[in-house]
């Protein structure tokens, strides 16, 4: 959340945490896939590429 | 329906008032515009293509004066890079209409693929296209009492000027305000306005928009390949793909969504393009065939992609020949030659021969004496027109005198030009079909110049 410097609503957040959450968290592979996953995710959010 | 003529001629003047893009994007604008303003009741299908050299292509090696006393003083002015003129004897033009005094004209050497296009009665030339505000005299130009465009001589804002009819800053070009007038009259008004590289302010319309693709990708759109797979997990790509399409109410987050939602559902349509592959092979190594091909195939698709009228923008760089006019500037004709005449075979092959206009046009032209190895920016240029619909075997407009600050150029054999940009785009827009009202609009120095002088005589009837 620090990417976003706080603008990232907490419905966006629930949203992202949730779609995360499915990746298998039982292997080394799938906790770096979370970490990708979630880097990737919050740069392609509307409301971080957005300054405001 | 007069009604939206008139709001749409408003909507032009007051987004040509705000001026707020690039350089390109005026050209393109105005290419936007006349795709859509040609659609409006539009029969039958009608492309015009711009081919854009960037860097101010060097008109004195594009189409080298061949008579005997003029190519001496060629060869006087431009002594380390003129062609020896037994290397121009094989392209030598031979028009259906001689020019006066015994003028000829030979396509420089790396245009040969040209030369049976031009006597195929497929090709013609234009002697001296330059941006002007209005028709402008030697003397004119001389006592400073002429109306000028802006900037002569800058790379960018002559750029934009031939693509826009402004300086750099320009937001509509004209091929972008003949898209507005035909926009609606495609059934899918996103593909109205094409460029295969990159912005150009030509495409760009008030309401069209220019679209732009990657000739280099398949089907010539690049996907987004997380919203099918993101590291594994169908929720998380779900939740990318939802997320960069969803609606919002900040404005710039709003628009961001908005032009997403639009490539991706372009992108879709454009799968069409697989079913229509090119019936010749283009050269390879050329990115400006590699363009046009795309063009080509997105022509083929016509009917399923529901258009009627529409502006594409190709382009390629390097001409900004200060040195090297004799080493670099012959293997940039012959790829745009190459490109040419693969793209005029293809057509062909899709039997749209006399359905689509390739023209030319650049910065500007550059100066006839040398500057060692190179000249140096211009004014005036020769240019292109190739289709089945152009009244091709002929040279158009006044041969200018070959010299240094003689009756045709401002000095240094910078041409003043004897045919304007405008009138040049309003002959290609009559073609396609917008109303010498429209015209008047797409091309705003058009009323500055005679009725009678408007439509250069080179396409013809629509």
């Amino acid at each position: 959340m620090v990417l976003a410097a706080g603008q990232l609503s907490a419905e966006t957040i629930s949203r992202l945490a949730a779609a995360i959450k499915t990746i298998d968290v039982s292997t080394p592979e799938g906790r770096n896939n979370r970490i990708y996953a979630a880097v990737t995710l919050v740069m392609a959010a509307p409301e971080y590429l957005i300054q405001k | 329906m007069n009604n939206g003529k008139a709001s749409r001629r408003e909507f032009l003047k007051r987004a040509g008032a705000l001026s707020l893009s690039g350089v390109a994007a005026p050209f393109a604008l105005n290419l936007a515009a006349l795709g859509e303003a040609a659609a409006a009741n539009a029969t039958g299908y009608k492309a015009l293509v711009c081919v854009f050299l960037y860097g101010g292509n060097d008109y004195a090696n594009t189409l080298v004066t061949y008579d005997k006393p003029t190519y001496d003083m060629y060869a006087v002015e431009r002594p380390a890079i003129a062609y020896a003129r037994n290397l121009l004897t094989p392209s030598v033009l031979v028009p259906h209409h001689a020019l006066p005094d015994g003028r000829q004209y030979a396509l420089a050497p790396g245009l040969q693929p040209l030369l049976g296009r031009f006597q195929d009665g497929k090709l013609a030339a234009l002697l001296n296209v330059g941006t002007l505000i209005e028709p402008t005299t030697k003397d004119q130009y001389s006592r400073g009492v002429a109306r000028l465009p802006k900037k002569l001589f800058s790379h960018n804002d002559q750029q934009a000027t031939f693509q826009s009819d402004g300086p750099e800053g320009n937001v509509t070009g004209w091929g972008g305000r003949m898209g507005d007038l035909y926009a609606a009259g495609n059934g899918n008004s996103i593909f109205t306005c094409i460029g295969m590289s990159g912005n150009a302010v030509f495409l760009s319309g008030s309401n069209a928009i220019a679209y732009q693709m990657a000739p280099a990708a398949p089907n010539g759109t690049v996907p987004i390949n997380g919203i099918t797979s993101l590291f594994g997990s169908p929720a998380c790509s779900t939740a990318l793909k939802e997320m960069i399409t969803a609606k919002s109410t900040n404005l710039f987050e709003a628009s961001y969504t908005a032009i997403v939602r639009r490539a991706l559902t372009a992108e879709a349509q454009l799968g069409v393009l697989s079913n229509h592959q090119n019936h010749v092979v283009f050269p390879g190594n050329n990115d400006l065939a590699a363009q046009l091909s795309m063009v080509a195939r997105v022509i083929a698709a016509r009917n399923e992609l529901q258009t009627k009228r529409q502006v594409f923008f190709v382009s390629m760089g390097g001409f900004d020949t200060h040195d090297g006019v004799l080493t670099d500037h012959p293997v940039l004709l012959a790829k745009v030659a190459d490109a040419m005449a693969a793209f005029q075979t293809e057509l062909a092959a899709l039997r749209v021969e006399d359905q689509v206009t390739t023209f030319t046009g650049s910065d500007f032209g550059r100066t006839l004496n040398s500057d060692g190895d190179g000249s140096d920016h211009g004014w005036g240029s020769m240019h292109f027109v190739m289709g089945g619909a152009v009244k091709g075997c002929e040279l158009y407009g006044k041969a200018p005198v070959m010299a240094n600050d003689g009756p045709d150029d401002t000095g240094r054999g910078r041409l003043l030009p004897t045919m304007s940009v405008d009138q040049y785009g309003a002959t290609l827009g009559k073609w396609f079909g917008v109303s010498n009202t429209e015209l008047l609009d797409v091309f705003p120095n058009l009323r500055n110049f005679d009725v009678s002088q408007r439509d250069l005589g080179f396409m013809k009837p629509g």
